[in-house]
């Protein structure tokens, strides 16, 4: 228990777990996501229940908030940057979960199977959103500016297709439930997108930049 | 990496040997200014209520109740306090140890509810210790509750060698203390300012080193342990202190997290109990430097002061609620007037005390109070002597500046058959051939 006492630890291990905790935040959402894209997109019934899944994102939200004040309280100076990046990332890693669980609430809207162009490029827009998980992840763990920007150029871009979508959707003949769900969807991906380029920027940003070009999320 | 945390561990134990230092310059300051200075002394604080006071205003001067602590024990050890003196001091160091959180509370003045919970977690501890004393300070004046248990726990710890301990480590002290005292001339004075700067800065410089080379750990600690049960708050609290050396850093620490809401009055109580028993730690390690039986007495009577008060308040549900209700009620009332907040920190910690000792005759000269009432059995002590003077040749008792004389309750424990340090006792001087 005592071994580490004068190690003089790079990092506060409160501030360490609230980084596992945001890690794990995005690794549940990525599921959740998937889970709500594959009943939305495949048509299968939901295989879980996301908001029992999202129950430990909320969780992890506030031990991460409690876990930055419980350090700011006994080390005010040490890591007091990263400690406020956190509390900005927590609240955009919480969202995610939201967002996720918001596309398997769009389910039981279409009156119909989801099928077509629309579908698909719902799907190609999924397929470019998911891997942005994994490296933003792996931006703010490695503090990897150059990971960071790459998602935030990749979120830019989808936003840009997603926001087409939609007008080609509302453009459509598409029967209003359809297009309701197909919009909301986009929607719905697009402000994920923003949420993971919001964490990512926190990294490739300075302090006072950090989420800034997207006000959106 | 390693150089630096080897340079870390040489700068605490540089630090730890300053504080040690502090101590027994003190000591030595007492023996050169004669026998006549700590009668004088001890008669000043023979009015317990003067000695509550003055632990309340000196702890709130310097905002550390290990200074006051370690201040008093070496005084004691040096002959110029009574174990009945010093143990007001004591209780009133721990009132006056709450002022930092108290103060730091202030801190969230500008957020009204943030300011109300914080005010509340601060004012937790003085209305804890305050009623710590209400309750043992009667008893100590009339059964010498913490007098007699302190004595005891002394004879069993200097029965197992542990007053010996600390040994070697006055052999390394001794003579430092002696050379810097020579150095200043032999000056009682100049000796005791040398000492008392010394002992101060050294246990700041030593909580700020220690603070920051355990601060990662007390975080994990206070994370791990804070919301499981009381128990394990109690401990963390003791632990934190223990690490820290310092029970203001550790309450101080829980304000904003009360105040954020993150902590409850209910969980911060027990946590605020352990401040104050791991706050016992560093008189403890002061007293046992000393070698002292007397000031090893006091700095147990400062643990049982505090085992005591968590052991009756805390258990009983009506005991606990009256701390945790004045907390709440005051810092509904600061939160509503702030300046009432303000008037609060300034009254009980500052004003008060002062007025209280102006009013008792306690910045009098002994000699200016009330006369005493003679003493109950002058017997010879080994008080402190005259640099060079043979202690042997000289009569160590004067009845008009007894101790115990002025004081209520301020004598010998009945039937401790002359155990207790009063004046019918050895003062437990430091070794004569020492000035």
């Amino acid at each position: 228990m005592f071994k580490g006492f004068f190690s003089g630890a790079p990092r506060s291990p409160l501030i360490e777990a609230a980084f596992d905790d945001i890690s794990e935040m995005l690794r549940v959402s990525g599921r959740m996501l998937d889970l709500a894209l594959e009943s939305l997109l495949d048509n299968q019934p939901l295989q879980a229940d996301l908001d029992e899944l999202d129950d430990p994102v909320d969780e992890a939200e506030r031990m991460v908030r409690r876990s930055v004040l419980e350090h700011l309280s006994f080390n005010p100076k040490q890591e007091l940057v990263a400690s406020l990046v956190l509390v900005s990332m927590v609240q955009d890693a919480e969202r995610i979960g939201d967002f996720a669980r918001g596309i398997g609430e769009l389910v039981p809207l279409a009156k119909s199977e989801r099928q077509g162009p629309f579908a698909d490029r719902l799907r190609t827009a999924a397929a470019e959103l998911r891997p942005l998980f994994e490296i933003t992840e792996h931006a703010f763990r490695d503090d990897d500016e150059k990971e960071a920007r790459r998602v935030m150029g990749r979120s830019s871009a989808l936003k840009e297709e997603l926001q087409q979508f939609t007008a080609d959707v509302a453009d459509s003949d598409l029967s209003a439930d359809m297009a309701v769900v197909y919009a909301n969807a986009a929607r719905i991906l697009r402000r994920i997108g923003s949420h993971l380029s919001n964490i990512a920027s926190s990294v490739a940003q300075p302090y006072d930049r950090i989420r800034h070009g997207d006000e959106e999320a | 990496m390693i150089r630096r945390r080897v340079g870390r561990v040489l700068l605490l134990l540089l630090l730890l040997f300053a504080f040690f230092l502090g101590l027994d310059m003190m000591g030595l300051a007492f023996k050169l200014f004669g026998k006549g200075f700590a009668e004088g002394m001890i008669a000043r604080t023979a009015n317990p209520f003067v000695g509550l006071l003055v632990g309340i205003l000196a702890t709130s001067l310097v905002q550390s109740s290990s200074t006051t602590t370690s201040m008093t024990v070496a005084l004691v050890a040096a002959g110029g306090l009574t174990i009945d003196g010093a143990i007001p001091i004591i209780m009133g160091a721990n009132i006056g140890t709450s002022v930092t959180n108290t103060l730091v509370s202030l801190g969230h003045l500008t957020r009204r509810e943030e300011f109300k919970r914080a005010f509340a977690g601060a004012t937790l501890h003085d209305f804890f210790n305050l009623m710590t004393v209400a309750i043992l300070l009667p008893l100590e004046l009339t059964v010498h509750v913490l007098h007699r248990s302190a004595q005891a726990l002394e004879k069993v710890l200097e029965g197992s060698g542990g007053i010996e301990l600390f040994d070697p480590l006055k052999a390394v002290v001794r003579p430092a203390a002696k050379w810097l005292s020579g150095q200043l001339g032999s000056s009682g004075a100049l000796t005791l300012i040398a000492g008392l700067l010394l002992l101060f800065f050294a246990l700041k410089l030593l909580v700020d080193l220690l603070k920051e080379l355990v601060s990662s750990r007390a975080e994990q600690i206070l994370d791990r342990t804070l919301f499981r049960s009381s128990l394990a708050a109690i401990g963390a609290g003791t632990l934190i202190t223990v690490m820290v050396q310092s029970s203001s850093i550790t309450t101080s620490v829980m304000v904003p997290l009360v105040g954020a809401g993150v902590v409850t009055l209910e969980q911060l109580f027990p946590f605020t109990i352990g401040a104050n028993l791991g706050t016992t730690v560093t008189a403890l390690l002061a007293a046992l430097a000393t070698g002292s039986p007397a000031a090893v007495s006091v700095a147990l009577s400062h643990l049982l002061f505090n085992t005591m008060g968590a052991v009756i308040i805390y258990p009983l549900p009506v005991l606990r609620r009256v701390p945790l209700a004045l907390a709440r009620g005051l810092g509904s009332i600061g939160s509503r007037n702030r300046v009432a907040a303000l008037a609060y920190v300034a009254t009980v910690f500052f004003g008060l005390p002062i007025l209280l000792l102006v009013l008792s005759g306690g910045f009098n000269a002994p000699a200016d109070r009330p006369a005493a009432a003679p003493p109950p059995a002058p017997e010879p002590i080994e008080g402190p002597v005259e640099p060079g003077a043979d202690p042997a040749a000289e009569p160590q008792s004067d009845p008009a500046v007894d101790p115990g004389a002025g004081a209520e309750g301020a004598g010998p424990p009945p039937g401790s058959g002359g155990e207790a340090q009063t004046p019918s006792q050895p003062l437990s001087p430091v070794e004569v051939d020492d000035v």
